[in-house]
């Protein structure tokens, strides 16, 4: 009886922290929504065909928001990154063969200012995508 | 260290006396204690104020576990003395919670103290006995900080420990109910610490959300009262 008291209290020791698992919750209303949009110079144009390289400028206005980065997508594969809010390239359609009706997709990940935790390190983008039909085709 | 010395030196006595012999128990005393910790506290909002968002913190090393074993020998009727395993925990905990992760801030102190202690009875009417007693112990002293932050896109967990040995002295009173082969009863009494230095190795935070460095020392400061339940098991009885 005694050692299984002395062994209860042995066992009894590695337990016995100090434990807290109170939570502190925090609704978090955003007040600040700063309006985001993408311009480029295939803006207004609803079909593009192009039998050529094609020079894409773009221009991400944030007013004094933070973008993290830009990606230029073709259908599903990317063809440009960058984390400048202004930027241009030639597309090139011998670089990566594409013919036929394609989507030109630019996603711009942007901090939200929602003050939340992850906004508050850097860990919340939010992002904003914008399409452009674009034909491709070779003269034959 | 004077005080370090003393205790060790007559831990190694008690240890080289008999005592499973006849008139000698074993006690286990379960309770509260309360801590002063008034640096950890004082730590624990630095580091609260170095946060990107309003951590709020809970309770502040609130009076937590504390209990000691104790292995004693009855000198006389009035006398009783022995070596003695204590333990105490405490802690500080802090958390902030949105939709987006939360922030952990914890601090979980724990003390694991050897040394001797002496009871001398006061009063005894019928089968109840109140004694005084005094408790010398050297204690290591353990701080284990952790700051947990956890967002979908953002993950860091981050650990910081704190140790130190102090010497500890307690004096208080008991009293107990004699039965035949046990004793029951209560015990309560003050605990002093004489405080040391806690180290650390700040080298572990690096990679924290905030810089999880002491601006300032951190003494030890287990201070406080303790009360508890306690069972006496007398392993032989004086005849």
């Amino acid at each position: 009886m005694k050692i299984l008291t002395l062994l209860s209290v042995i066992l009894f020791i590695p337990s016995c922290y100090y434990n807290d698992m109170e939570v502190y919750e925090v609704d978090i209303t955003p007040s600040n929504t700063l309006p985001i949009s993408i311009t480029s110079n295939l803006t207004g144009n609803d079909s593009i065909t192009i039998n050529d390289s094609l020079f894409f400028e773009y221009n991400i206005d944030y007013d004094t928001g933070r973008v993290y980065y830009a990606n230029l997508f073709i259908d599903d594969y990317l063809i440009f990154q960058s984390d400048s809010i202004s930027n241009s390239l030639w597309i090139n359609p011998s670089d990566f063969n594409p013919i036929g009706l394609f989507e030109l997709n630019m996603v711009v990940y942007y901090k939200t200012y929602s003050g939340s935790l992850a906004d508050k390190l850097n860990a919340e983008p939010m992002a904003l995508d914008t399409t452009w039909q674009i034909d491709f085709y070779t003269l034959e | 260290m004077r005080m370090i010395k003393i205790i060790l030196l007559s831990l190694t006595m008690m240890i080289s006396t008999q005592v499973t012999g006849q008139s000698s128990g074993l006690s286990i005393t379960g309770g509260l204690g309360t801590y002063d910790m008034s640096d950890f506290k004082y730590y624990h909002d630095v580091i609260l104020d170095r946060m990107p968002v309003d951590v709020k913190a809970g309770k502040y090393f609130p009076a937590y576990t504390n209990f000691k074993i104790n292995l004693l020998r009855k000198k006389s009727e009035k006398i009783r003395y022995g070596i003695l395993y204590g333990y105490s925990t405490t802690g500080a905990h802090a958390n902030y919670t949105d939709y987006s992760g939360y922030i952990n801030f914890d601090q979980i102190v724990t003390a694991h103290q050897v040394g001797l202690n002496i009871y001398y009875s006061l009063v005894k009417v019928a089968n109840i006995d109140i004694s005084a007693y005094g408790d010398l112990k050297l204690s290591y002293i353990n701080d284990e900080v952790n700051l947990l932050v956890k967002t979908n896109y953002y993950f860091n967990n981050s650990n910081i420990k704190f140790n130190a040995i102090s010497p500890f002295a307690e004096s208080g009173l008991e009293a107990i109910v004699n039965l035949k082969k046990a004793s029951i009863g209560i015990e309560g009494g003050f605990l002093h610490d004489f405080s040391r230095v806690m180290d650390t190795d700040d080298a572990l935070t690096a990679d924290a959300l905030v810089n999880m460095s002491a601006t300032e020392e951190i003494q030890s400061g287990m201070s406080g009262l303790r009360v508890g339940l306690k069972a006496i098991f007398w392993l032989s009885q004086s005849p």
